[in-house]
């Protein structure tokens, strides 16, 4: 599923608000371990949680779920709040353009409200992205 | 002059009370295949399926191996897939409970704690409602993942039973 997780990493570069609210950036399953410094936040991750297979008469197709992970650290719950709402207007029932697959659309099913865990904020968002592939 | 008799409440009835029956069924296939997929430590150990094979004599020597809280040596499953077992606690919590139960929690393994277990869920007068998880901590954070990679357990077993489930539930009655 590379090809999926580059188009998710494509249509976040392409979106400028994305990228000036999510100064961490996007990562796929975690970010880079920091050596020195401790991560900018607010980062996104994503991840594959589940991907089943869905035959019919005459499309081959894959019903696969993402999860996309918001992280802060700021005393405030505004920047995760908002963080998580940039994220949600770039993948809400976005369509990626990928070679060989004929349709791949990303709805999105629930969040959770924000968590904390040693300081940092999280939540949780996920995606279900039916997919089409070409014959 | 013929009479018409009215079965309607009867059979609405009955039928409800299969689909129920059906309902739960499929929940607890799920609660099963939930517990089924997480590993167990031991077993990852001796096949060397998390990350390269590690005989039983390393594992006293090795370094990166750290007893878990049961304990014994507990080796992390690779992250995105179940989590290993350790102390069994969150597999024995895994629970099934519905809305005209009796019970006010799901039964649970013999390993949960008391006060593990699913609670009863709420529902109107005519809906049966199904709920299939855990009320231990940790059960979360495994499932969405806290900074460090998730370790789903709940969602895949959802999705590998849910289309069989559908088909089990909505066949046809004998009856």
């Amino acid at each position: 599923m590379k090809v999926v997780y580059e188009a998710i990493m494509d249509l976040a570069g392409a979106d400028m608000i994305f990228d000036a609210t999510m100064t961490g950036g996007l990562h796929l399953q975690q970010q880079e371990q920091q050596t020195v410094n401790e991560p900018t936040y607010p980062y996104a991750t994503f991840f594959k949680v589940t991907q089943v297979p869905e035959y019919t008469f005459t499309e081959l197709g894959e019903n696969m779920t993402v999860q996309f992970d918001v992280f802060d650290n700021s005393s405030s719950v505004e920047t995760i709040s908002d963080a998580a709402v940039v994220l949600k207007d770039c993948f809400d029932l976005a369509s990626l353009v990928v070679d060989g697959y004929d349709h791949i659309f990303m709805k999105r099913e629930w969040e959770t409200e924000p968590m904390s865990v040693n300081g940092v904020r999280q939540i949780s968002i996920q995606y279900r992205l039916t997919i089409q592939k070409s014959r | 002059m013929s009479k018409v008799e009215w079965y309607g409440d009867k059979v609405y009835a009955e039928y409800s009370k299969i689909i129920n029956d059906r309902v739960l069924k499929a929940a607890m296939m799920i609660e099963r295949e939930a517990k089924k997929s997480m590993g167990s430590s031991t077993a990852s150990i001796m096949t060397g399926l998390r990350s390269g094979a590690i005989s039983t004599d390393a594992i006293s020597k090795s370094k990166k191996l750290k007893r878990g809280k049961s304990g014994k040596f507990h080796v992390a499953s690779l992250p995105g897939g179940p989590p290993n077992v350790d102390t069994g606690r969150l597999r024995a919590s895994v629970s099934t409970n519905h809305s005209r139960s009796v019970a006010p929690r799901g039964q649970v393994g013999p390993k949960a704690n008391a006060g593990d277990g699913i609670g009863k869920p709420i529902s109107g007068e005519h809906n049966f409602v199904v709920v299939v998880g855990t009320n231990v901590d940790y059960g979360k954070f495994l499932e969405l993942g806290t900074g460090r990679k998730a370790r789903p357990w709940l969602r895949p077993a959802f999705e590998k039973i849910i289309h069989s489930a559908k088909n089990f539930i909505l066949s046809p009655v004998n009856k």
